[in-house]
């Protein structure tokens, strides 16, 4: 996943150049985005960098994948000095773990990122998540932040992918025009694999939109229809989108655009759509209270949510920004997938589930549905 | 020697040297309280944190937690539960089968016949424990998954064949791939046996006319019998605690697994600890009548003294005709315990993704490049030899002392020492390192490597135990009494002559508690933290992110260290893990 063949430096130029090229193109309203965000990042204090600078070092307790996270942290590091230690695990047991040692008193991690917006808001209610505003954090769209408490890192759309040499032509006309209900086609019978929302996270809300946000339009039904052809069901989506690219499947759903990027950039037979509307999630951070090096963390949250640093992780990861004003270059090159016929921006993101009582309930009751209906 | 001597294990009678008086005068309560105080730190603690924590509704520092029966009712009573109890003990005792099985049969064939090139045979079979039990399944997942598994894809297009000829996702091959990475115990378990038994007594039967087959069933199978139980039992529980090779090979879809229920219990939504903690509970019970049985065999087995003063030869059976079909069984078992795997592991490391099709993979170096080049992997590399370095050393001194303390010394209770030093054999891992976790929260420990180093140190004890015991039992006393009688003090006749002579059992331990340090990874994954990451949690994940290649790699590199270690014990220590019982 780590870098995309082309130098980081011819990177950030070719970012420089489509950030000012897509900012003329999305217009006035966008313009007053990106105004708003330049006006609210005038950087740092120096004070904040002298003090962070002196503490050297932060503990970034982490979900997403090894490398390019520390790829991404490394572009932290180059700039301010300050070394970071990554730690990672899966969503809910590193957040346990957090909770744990925080309630102990044994505070290790400065900063955690987390898929699970209703976890890390009941957390802040315990008092373990500090409350500070970065300057940046302004130019982080509305819906993407608890002003003071989270901030989303990217936004990560799921769709619907394929392995390109196990359906025919038809097959794969019928997935790019079909919708979602091309999920439940009885075709796929023991080609077909998919995620448990138990998994938590992206999963989780990826189901809450089939039964609970747009339950009226899909439902338990769908879902059965699905069950009923007997898919694989992963625990962790990211071994199942190996599985896809090796052939054991033929499609899968909660294909999201990084990681069905990254295998599109090593050549595998994926292809991917976005149908309408295209659940996603977040991915978000918040400073620790009792965070060991907490001037830190709170330069690392600032530059996470700047432009700079949002930019920073497209180069690792071709995902959705929480910023208006980063675009990924590849886009604006018609780069990689950009150029291929098949693909499509999401269009109809579904992201306003965030305060719905269904998907806050600590009971999550929609996982137990689930579980019922696939006999799990 | 007509018959071997059993040695009164704790029988106090008819020696010169005056152990009890000398245990009277130097000892009293001071030791037997230190080593019981160690002990229940180390392993009792932990164990009744489990059985408290399946009582709560929460975390121990969840402030609204409470006591609660309801979940241990839950998995006590409820059917997924008991059909997964019922699974997992059948399952797992088919595994000790088919293990015991082929570990019984390798063994006879490398100690009792003329087969060729014995110590390569010998390396080759216990070669599978060099690799982790996960990337061993993640290589058979690469091999034998039923649509993009290699051998399945090359037997269709080369054999034309319409549907998987082998698939490891099903209940049967998750059964058969954790018998694979368990003939190894079996075989060195009942090998051990073989070559300390008394060769004369087959010598007799021979003399008297019996063939081979009657010689092999009527006198070598009884007088090896307890450790086949012994084995037998071993691998049974350590298969009922398995939660990796189920895990990778599709988790409780194919096949119920009470190691999987923990690990989803605590790493999906709702995160229950609760439940995880009663079915620990659940598998501790299963696990400690498995160990029962375990301890009682491998008691009568070592019963016998084969270390003594006079020399024998042994008759070798000449294999004729049998010899090809011998050499096929074990070319077979390498090869799938082995090289199909490596070989699935080295094709995976250099492509850039995981291609189900040999011929249409592009192969990449950017993998080991990327692998190599990660600080956090140069960082576990480091943390890995620490920790394999420091936990069997401290394990095989806990584990000489409390041998010598029980069976030389023979301190005040003894047998409940001897107990509790075999109990954490009977929790897994995963269930082991919650109660670590718990333990050890709250003390500087806490995020450093020696909480690893604890943790394996206490996980590994009985093993270490065991080992050096056996090793003690089999030294004939005639020969520390020999040094005594000679004017040697006891301390002087410890370390010239008992010490001396099962160094070999000492440093057969300290491989095999090696070997399981740097590849274990259910307790290691639950510990993890900066600064005490190593190999097989990041293999671990790697896989979590589907980065099957980097995952491989890492379980390359665990080999070679593995590899490295065994090589600088055999050659320049002289010590071969198959002494090891």
């Amino acid at each position: 996943m780590t870098g995309y063949g082309v130098s980081s430096r011819s990177r950030r130029v070719r970012f420089q150049a489509s950030a000012l090229a897509a900012v003329a193109a999305f217009g006035l309203s966008l313009l007053a985005d990106a105004a708003l965000a330049q006006s609210g990042s005038g950087g740092p204090s120096p004070e904040l960098i002298a003090a962070a600078k002196a503490e050297g070092t932060l503990t970034y307790y982490h979900t997403t994948a090894i490398d390019p996270t520390a790829v991404w942290t490394a572009e932290f590091t180059k700039k301010y000095g300050i070394k970071t230690q990554n730690v990672r695990g899966p969503s809910y047991p590193l957040f346990e773990r957090w909770l744990t040692e925080e309630r102990v008193g044994q505070h290790m991690a400065d900063v955690v990122q987390i898929t699970d917006t209703v976890l890390i808001e009941s957390a802040h209610k315990e008092g373990l998540v500090a409350d500070y505003i970065p300057p940046s954090g302004s130019g982080i769209r509305p819906d993407m932040k608890k002003e003071g408490v989270w901030y989303t890192l990217f936004v990560n759309a799921m769709g619907i992918a394929w392995n390109s040499t196990k359906v025919t032509p038809e097959e794969e006309k019928l997935i790019r025009e079909g919708g979602w209900n091309v999920l439940t086609d009885p075709r796929w019978k023991g080609r077909i694999a998919t995620g448990t929302p138990a998994s938590g996270g992206s999963s989780y809300s990826y189901v809450y939109m089939f039964l609970g946000g747009k339950r009226d339009q899909f439902g338990p039904d769908f879902v059965a229809k699905m069950a009923a052809l007997k898919p694989q069901v992963y625990e962790s989506k990211s071994p199942m989108y190996d599985r896809l690219a090796a052939g054991e499947h033929a499609i899968v759903d909660q294909a999201s655009q990084s990681d069905m990027g990254g295998l599109y950039q090593k050549g595998a037979p994926i292809r991917w759509v976005f149908p309408k509307p295209t659940p996603a999630n977040l991915t978000v951070q918040a400073i620790s209270a009792k965070a060991p090096h907490p001037n830190a963390a709170r330069l690392f949250q600032e530059w996470a949510t700047s432009a700079e640093g949002q930019a920073a992780w497209f180069k690792v990861s071709g995902v959705a920004s929480a910023r208006p004003d980063t675009v990924d270059p590849r886009k604006a090159a018609k780069a990689d997938w950009y150029r291929e016929a098949w693909y499509a921006d999401p269009e109809d993101l579904y992201i306003n589930y965030l305060n719905d009582p269904g998907y806050t309930d600590p009971e999550k009751p929609i996982i137990g549905e689930w579980n019922q209906i696939f006999g799990r | 020697m007509s018959v071997s001597a059993t040695a009164p294990a704790l029988k106090a009678d008819d020696r010169p040297i005056d152990y009890a008086s000398m245990r009277r005068r130097r000892r009293g309560f001071v030791l037997p309280l230190v080593l019981g105080g160690l002990l229940c730190v180390l392993v009792l603690v932990p164990i009744v944190l489990m059985f408290v924590g399946s009582i709560r509704t929460g975390t121990f520092v969840d402030p609204r937690a409470q006591f609660s029966l309801r979940s241990l009712t839950t998995v006590y009573t409820t059917l997924p539960f008991l059909t997964s109890l019922a699974v997992t003990v059948g399952a797992s005792l088919l595994v000790s089968f088919i293990a015991s099985l082929v570990g019984i049969a390798l063994a006879w064939l490398l100690a009792r016949t003329d087969m060729p090139a014995k110590g390569l045979m010998e390396n080759a079979v216990i070669a599978p424990l060099y690799l982790s039990p996960f990337v061993g399944a993640l290589a058979w997942l690469i091999l034998a998954s039923p649509n993009a598994g290699l051998l399945n894809v090359l037997a269709r297009d080369l054999f034309g064949a319409t549907g998987p000829i082998l698939n490891v996702t099903t209940a049967t091959g998750i059964i058969l791939v954790m018998a694979l990475y368990n003939v190894p115990y079996a075989y060195m378990t009942v090998s051990a046996a073989l070559k300390g038994m008394d060769p004369s007594m087959e010598e007799a039967s021979y003399l008297n006319g019996a063939g081979t087959l009657s010689t092999a069933l009527k006198v070598t199978f009884p007088v090896v019998r307890p450790s086949i139980i012994s084995a037998f039992f071993f691998v049974f529980v350590l298969t009922c605690g398995t939660f990796s090779i189920p895990a990778a090979l599709g988790g409780t879809q194919a096949m119920p697994f009470l190691a999987v229920d923990i690990y989803r219990s605590v790493a999906t939504y709702p995160i229950n600890y609760a439940r995880a903690a009663a079915i620990g509970t659940l598998l501790f019970w299963i696990s400690l009548i498995g160990v029962a049985f375990y301890r009682y065999a491998s008691r009568i087995a070592t019963r016998f003294v084969t270390v003594t003063a006079r020399g024998y030869r042994m008759r070798l059976v000449k294999l004729r005709g049998w010899q090809l079909p011998a050499m096929l069984l074990i070319v077979a078992y390498v090869t799938l315990a082995i090289i199909l795997p490596y070989l699935a592991l080295l094709y995976v490391a250099f492509t850039s993704f995981t291609s189900s099709s040999i011929l249409d993979a592009t192969f990449t170096l950017a993998n080991i490049q990327s692998v190599v080049g990660s600080v956090a992997v140069r960082q576990s590399i480091g943390n890995t030899l620490l920790v394999g370095i420091l936990a069997p050393t401290l394990c095989v001194l806990l584990g000489v002392i409390i041998a010598y303390s029980i069976r030389r010394l023979r301190i005040r209770g003894a047998g409940a020492l001897d107990y509790i030093a075999m109990f954490p054999i009977a929790v897994p891992g995963i269930v082991f390192g919650t109660g670590i976790f718990w333990t050890y929260l709250m003390t500087p420990a806490y995020g450093t490597i020696w909480i690893l180093v604890i943790a394996f140190v206490a996980s590994y004890i009985p093993f270490a135990y065991r080992m050096v015991d056996t090793s003690i039992i089999q030294i004939d006393k005639s020969l520390e009494e020999a040094s005594a009688v000679c004017g040697a003090s006891h301390w002087r006749t410890a370390w010239q002559v008992t010490f001396k002579l099962i160094r070999p059992g000492i440093l057969s331990a300290w491989i095999l508690v090696f070997i399981f340090s740097v590849r274990e990874i259910s307790a290691a994954i639950l510990l993890a933290s900066p600064s005490n990451k190593v190999l097989s949690v990041m293999s671990w994940d790697y896989l979590e992110f589907g980065n099957v290649q980097n995952a491989a790699i890492i379980g390359l590199l665990q080999t070679l260290i593995l590899v490295a270690g065994v090589i600088v014990s055999r050659y320049v220590l002289r010590i071969r893990l198959s002494q090891a019982t």
